[in-house]
């Protein structure tokens, strides 16, 4: 692997941030702080990390519903993020999003979506700019299992190739979309969509650090280089329900056991690091406790935040509007 | 200054915005046309002609051909719009809105709230829309109600020449999503339209006359025909003021609201389908806000409810005209309240 | 017999208009007529206005009746005295001949673009006759419309021609070219090509102040001078109109700025203010109309030379100001040399040409046929 130690704790510490973080952010909403719904990334983290960890500041992401993970992964700030997600003043989004539309183009995110399939069009339009002005830069659309069958998709995949835009279609597959497996809903082989474009396209452990992040540095390199888009078919693991008041009995219990038991990106990155000899589990631990810290800061804060001021419902709906209606 | 068609007025307009600022980039189905065949290049410029001649001076960096794919290149507009570009992208017909809406209600329209107004999103949807060439239901309809009813678009429908050069190099300049509508059968109206790039500003109407006896207002393609109603009118010694809006979003409430109390009679002429129309609209901001100087109801002049029919008999009935809106005008003259 | 007989054509106002409407006859067949009465409502799309009558009369026939229109310079109706025979009108009807050559009446009115230097100025010619020529010059936040009821009637025996000012009209924006020097010299260069041989110089406000200037210089060859309430004639340039109207944007402030102009607030038609607006919105205008208030039109740029100009001056010069000019006051008149004609017209503001254009055209053209050629 060509990532140093330091690389390896950084990309541990953002993923124990995101569990620690979906984690409290679940507790908030069973205890009915959180307004309206929200979808939990836990599980999933080494996919958000993994291609985040390729990409620049100025490199785009467009997300999903399920887009916290890749709201931290990009660089988002957990205060802002948790005061948003309480629908605080002080949140990223000054409590006009919520959950679903967090944003932050300093850091080139370019916002969670509530609509399926969304993101893919955005993602090529970031690409466009990326190539048109010249900057070099990339873009990565993130998509669930669900959004692969959206029409929005299937034209995106169409549109990167036909233009040959630096764009990385991130298809995170974690068997589920909402309370439909993905295996009914998903006719045929992703990676053979993609490629029935000509696109280049590969299937990867999204539950492994290490083949996400080096699937990416192909990927990125192949945009950089104009060489066109690439389709990663990323297979992961959702821990918590479609969104917060999904009870999800339509999976077993037994089966949510073994996910976290057996089938835990962070396990099996803490594994390969001790194991390997390449972070101490002690190191690892103070991250853990770090990590926990600054998650609880970012919730009181969040707690103790004002909800935002009704004189501003009306503000920032255009930049300019003038005259009347 | 000199006369140019409808169509020659927008092209001017992009020409000029694409000269003065590289951002700008055009993209939609047969802007050029004739791309990757082995025939004429730019062979369209535009399914009307209106982006003909951009390829040759800006290049297939900045004025790019799509695939029919409305959703992917609109999305990727908005998208495009959020990270330093200012596109004008097309859509053939503005019926086929049906296939991007969400790129446009829930995407471009919302990104500034949703993000807590740190994002603009500059980009301009230019569409044709209208009835008139007898190209049935799905490609006939003027839409721009739905698109006014969005809190974060701006949509603006010029009715001359003059106003559509102006007001597209406004739309282009503009920070937030604009909905540029062209009544497709203006492209051959000629009129006067100044050489020098200008502007014309959103939320301002233009007063085409003032006339003391009752105000019309009309939109797009009525608009010439309420001027047609005027000037019969005017023989027959009835003074009407018409007024062109020029944008439904935002909408200039003032000089509506001023006309409507000087005059006191208000006729609206709207082509979109009249439910929930801007006709509707505007007899509600009317009633509500200026029902004192009122000397006669409202009234409106639409289609009826109905999708645009294809055979010209049908059509011609369809659209309201200048006999039509005269004599709404005559009725509202000629109306007793029951005091 | 035939010379008692008017004629009464259809006049032609600016550039674009065609044909206009009769909207009503405010006098029937056999009436009585005084000279100046109001006796035809005309409109056009974006005109309506009035005409007077230049001369007394009797309204023998109405040729083309209210509602219908007529295209510029024909026949609309024909005064004449009681003593004139109907037969003899109808002979004059028959020898009647629109002159001017094509389908358009005369005077027609053509435009072209004029360089001098590095700038492109619009001018527009009414076509008049071999005689030295006019030239009229606006003034500011105007253009050639300004002269729109004066210059085809003037078109006598001579060609009118009406300058664009540098950032006016249809001219080049230039925000470099806003002092009176610079001014001045723009036009001069377009006389030097359009008026080599001579010219009468009309101007109006700041026009005015160029067109003195103008007037003193030997090559430009000033056969007569008509200032038209000329900046600097004592006094400054309302400060707060120069606000009013570099500030407005939008309609309201637009009329009010606009009606500080005229006399009869009414006389501001929707036209004019959309047409001032949308000249406003030209790329650069802002910009330019600033330089020129602040470098052309400051309490010291405008007074600054005219002492001396008006003793350097050889020709003619007739003074017309309107004696309700809220912009530059009509005391001005006062600075008139002696031997200039001075006209004080009454019920008129700041635009005299506009607001009693029958009364200054029959000004001017006395003044302009007394000059010895």
């Amino acid at each position: 692997m060509q990532l140093t130690h330091t690389d390896l704790a950084q990309a541990y510490r953002k993923m124990r941030l995101i569990r620690t973080f979906e984690t409290r952010v679940h507790a908030e909403a069973q205890a009915g702080r959180v307004p309206g719904s929200t979808h939990l990334y836990a599980g999933q983290e080494a996919v958000a990390v993994g291609v985040c960890m390729a990409l620049n500041d100025t490199d785009y992401i467009v997300s999903t519903h399920r887009g916290h993970g890749h709201s931290i992964a990009k660089g988002c700030n957990v205060g802002g993020m948790m005061a948003e997600i309480l629908g605080k003043e002080t949140g990223t989004c000054k409590g006009k999003g919520g959950s679903m539309h967090i944003a932050d183009l300093d850091v080139g995110m370019l916002g969670a979506n509530g609509i399926v399939g969304g993101g893919p069009p955005l993602a090529c339009g970031a690409a466009l700019s990326a190539v048109t002005l010249g900057t070099g830069a990339v873009s990565v659309a993130f998509s669930g299992d669900g959004a692969v069958n959206q029409g929005t998709t299937a034209e995106s995949l169409n549109l990167a190739m036909v233009w040959n835009l630096p764009v990385i279609f991130v298809i995170e597959d974690n068997g589920w979309g909402e309370a439909t497996s993905s295996e009914f809903a998903t006719a045929g082989s992703i990676v053979d969509r993609a490629r029935g474009y000509g696109m280049a396209a590969h299937k990867v452990d999204g539950l492994s650090l290490s083949d996400v992040y080096e699937s990416m540095v192909q990927a990125v390199a192949r945009a950089r280089a104009e060489n066109g888009p690439t389709l990663l078919h990323i297979t992961t693991e959702r821990f918590y329900g479609h969104f917060n008041g999904d009870v999800d009995t339509y999976r077993s219990a037994a089966l949510k056991e073994d996910q976290r038991a057996n089938r835990d990106c962070l396990i099996r990155l803490r594994t390969m690091l001790t194991e390997g000899g390449l972070l101490e589990a002690a190191e690892l631990n103070d991250i853990d406790a770090e990590v926990e810290a600054e998650v609880e800061t970012a919730v009181v804060a969040a707690r103790a935040a004002s909800e935002p001021d009704p004189a501003n419902l009306t503000t920032d709906v255009y930049i300019h509007y003038g005259q009347g209606a | 200054m000199g006369k140019k068609t409808f169509r020659a007025a927008l092209n001017e307009a992009l020409h000029q915005e694409m000269a003065a600022d590289p951002r700008v980039v055009v993209f939609g189905e047969d802007v050029t046309g004739g791309t990757g065949g082995d025939g004429e290049q730019d062979a369209w410029g535009g399914a009307f002609g209106v982006t003909k001649g951009l390829l040759g001076a800006y290049g297939r960096k900045r004025v790019l051909d799509t695939p029919i794919t409305e959703s992917a290149f609109v999305g990727a507009a908005a998208g495009a719009a959020l990270t330093g570009l200012r596109p004008v992208v097309e859509i053939m017909f503005v019926d086929f809105i049906g296939v991007c809406l969400d790129q446009v209600m829930n995407q471009a329209a919302k990104f500034r709230y949703m993000f807590g107004g740190k994002t603009r999103c500059p980009m301009v949807l230019r569409a044709t829309f209208g009835a008139g060439a007898r190209s049935a239901s799905q490609h006939s309809q003027a839409l721009y109600p739905l698109f006014t009813h969005i809190p974060g678009l701006k949509v603006v429908i010029p009715s001359n020449p003059s106003d559509a050069k102006g007001l597209l190099i406004q739309a282009i300049r503009d920070d937030d999503p604009v909905i540029f509508l062209e009544h497709k059968m203006l492209y051959d109206e000629a009129g006067e339209v100044s050489d020098q790039p200008f502007t014309v500003p959103f939320g301002e109407a233009r007063i085409l006359r003032d006339g003391k006896d009752a105000t019309i207002i009309a939109f797009g393609r009525m608009v010439g025909r309420a001027e047609e109603a005027a000037r019969m009118l005017s023989a027959e010694g009835i003074k009407v003021s018409v007024i062109d809006p020029r944008t439904t979003s935002p909408l200039d409430t003032e000089t509506i609201l001023e006309f409507a109390e000087e005059t006191g009679r208000v006729i609206v002429v709207d082509e979109a389908s009249p439910r929930c129309g801007m006709a509707a609209d505007i007899a509600s901001l009317v009633a509500e806000q200026a029902f004192g100087a009122l000397k006669a109801p409202i009234y409106k002049v639409t289609p009826p409810h109905t999708p645009v029919p294809y055979a010209p008999s049908l059509e011609d009935a369809y659209l309201p005209d200048a006999a039509r809106i005269a004599a709404t005008v005559r009725r509202s003259m000629a109306y007793k309240g029951k005091s | 017999m035939s010379d008692q007989i008017q004629a009464i054509t259809m006049p032609k106002w600016g550039m674009t208009m065609t044909e206009g409407k009769i909207t009503a006859w405010l006098f029937a067949e056999g009436d009585a007529v005084g000279a100046g009465d109001e006796f035809v409502e005309v409109e056009t799309d974006k005109i309506a206005n009035v005409v007077e009558a230049e001369h007394a009369g009797h309204l023998r026939r109405i040729l083309v009746p209210a509602g219908q229109s007529a295209r510029c310079g024909s026949l609309i109706a024909v005064m004449a005295p009681q003593e004139v025979t109907d037969a003899a009108i109808d002979t004059y009807l028959e020898g009647f001949v629109i002159e001017g050559a094509g389908d358009d009446a005369q005077p027609s009115l053509t435009q072209r673009k004029v360089a001098v230097g590095d700038l492109t100025l619009n001018v527009v010619t009414a076509a008049g006759g071999d005689g030295v020529p006019v030239v009229m010059i606006h003034g500011f936040g105007a253009d050639t419309g300004a002269w729109m009821f004066n210059q085809a009637e003037l078109a006598v025996g001579r060609d009118v021609h009406a300058v664009d000012l540098p950032s006016h009209g249809a001219s080049d924006v230039a925000p470099g070219c806003a002092d009176l020097a610079a001014l001045t010299g723009a036009v001069a260069g377009v006389l030097s090509q359009i008026a080599p041989g001579g010219v009468h110089l009309v101007g109006h406000s700041l026009g005015g102040r160029i067109a003195l200037r103008l007037a003193t210089q030997a090559d430009i060859q000033a056969r007569s001078l008509c200032l038209v309430a000329p900046a600097g004639f004592g006094g400054g340039v309302n400060q707060d109109f120069l606000t009013a109207f570099t500030e407005a944007d939008r309609r309201r402030p637009m009329k009010a700025a606009l009606q500080m102009l005229v006399a009869d607030p009414d006389a501001v038609s929707s036209e004019m203010i959309e047409r001032t607006l949308s000249f406003k919105r030209i790329d650069g205008v802002p910009d330019a109309l600033a330089a020129i208030v602040a470098l052309s039109l400051s309490e010291t740029a405008i007074s600054d030379g005219v002492a001396e100009n008006l003793g350097q001056l050889t020709c003619p010069m007739l003074v017309i100001w309107g004696a309700q000019d809220r912009i530059l006051s009509p005391d001005g008149t006062k600075t008139a040399p002696d031997g200039a004609s001075v006209i004080l017209v009454e019920n008129a503001g700041h635009m005299p040409q506009m607001e009693a254009a029958a009364s200054v055209n029959k000004a001017i053209a006395a003044h302009l046929d007394g000059v010895a050629t």
